[in-house]
């Protein structure tokens, strides 16, 4: 007797194509790996989130919402790179642009009326250049204070410096190991319509909220640093 | 010596105005000293440029004393 049948087969698998990652991926992943074991472990953490997100480095001169400028600042360590830097959206000069405009305008429009035609010449000379001076540092000094207080989220803290009036400079630092709820808040028609609002981080510090004010997309701001702050506790969970 | 009877209301604006334009220069030497803290907070490309434009202004407003004293 013999057995030789043949049993067909109860389930034949798909002919699939074998899969391997291509050589460059695992070589990046293995790479990652790696510098995710070593000192710089945070830029593998850094890009990951970013790319999460969908960002991408961007800067422009002027920029209020800058990712990865490379710019430094103040009391920076030597393993803090700077991922965000925000300053208020540029929308929110218009006030005083639309007050220089009109001081540059009020001497030609007073001349207009003839009140100063008593006014001997030289007088009427250093007067206007004064006042076009003055009018000048008026709008310098405006646009000081905004080009320099800047809100930074860097990949252990966040930097807020903000300048109030001459010489006056309040830095506000929070790890993002401290901090507890960040929230933002947008609301109104130009607000909305400019995309930009407020991002509020309360800490467990004496100080207990680092905020940001007028920056543009809080809901991304607010997103990277729960995103960040998360994988920092991760890796305090870890014990690395 | 100064004769006041021959003071007239255009030489005390005159005066009134280098003093307040000499005010005016400390102000403007106070901005540079303002300018070159806030570069120290952030380093961006601009910041020479800022720098440039506050000390031009300074160097103005010292020339409109001079102005004023020599055309007032």
């Amino acid at each position: 007797m013999s057995y030789n049948m043949s049993m067909p087969d109860v389930y034949e698998a798909p002919k699939k194509p074998i899969t391997t990652p291509p050589v460059e991926d695992s070589a990046k992943r293995e790479f990652n790996e790696d510098l995710r074991q070593s000192r710089d472990w945070w830029k593998v953490v850094v890009d990951e989130v970013l790319e999460a997100m969908g960002e991408y480095p961007r800067s422009a001169v002027l920029g209020a919402y800058n990712v990865r400028p490379g710019h430094k600042f103040f009391t920076q360590q030597e393993d803090e790179e700077v991922i965000m830097l925000l300053r208020a959206h540029p929308i929110t000069n218009v006030g005083w642009i639309l007050l220089t405009i009109f001081m540059l305008i009020l001497p030609m429009a007073l001349e207009l009326t003839g009140i100063f035609k008593s006014v001997p010449g030289g007088f009427m000379f250093v007067g206007k250049v004064t006042w076009y001076l003055m009018t000048f540092a008026y709008s310098f000094e405006k646009f000081l204070f905004w080009y320099y207080s800047v809100f930074i989220i860097t990949n252990e803290r966040l930097v807020d410096i903000d300048f109030y009036n001459f010489m006056f400079r309040v830095i506000t630092y929070a790890n993002l190991n401290h901090i507890e709820e960040p929230a933002s808040v947008t609301g109104g028609f130009i607000r909305s319509v400019f995309q930009y609002g407020n991002v509020w981080v309360t800490t467990a510090s004496e100080k207990p909220t680092v905020e940001a004010l007028g920056v543009p997309y809080p809901d991304k701001v607010v997103d990277l640093i729960s995103r960040l702050s998360e994988e920092l506790e991760k890796r305090r969970e870890q014990g690395k | 010596m100064i004769n006041i009877y021959n003071i007239t209301a255009f030489d005390i604006v005159k005066w009134f105005s280098v003093v307040g334009l000499i005010m005016y220069s400390a102000f403007a030497a106070v901005v540079i000293r303002q300018v070159m803290t806030m570069n120290e907070s952030v380093k961006d490309p601009l910041n020479s440029i800022i720098l440039l434009v506050s000390i031009a202004h300074l160097i103005l407003s010292l020339l409109l004393i001079v102005v004023a004293i020599v055309l007032l």
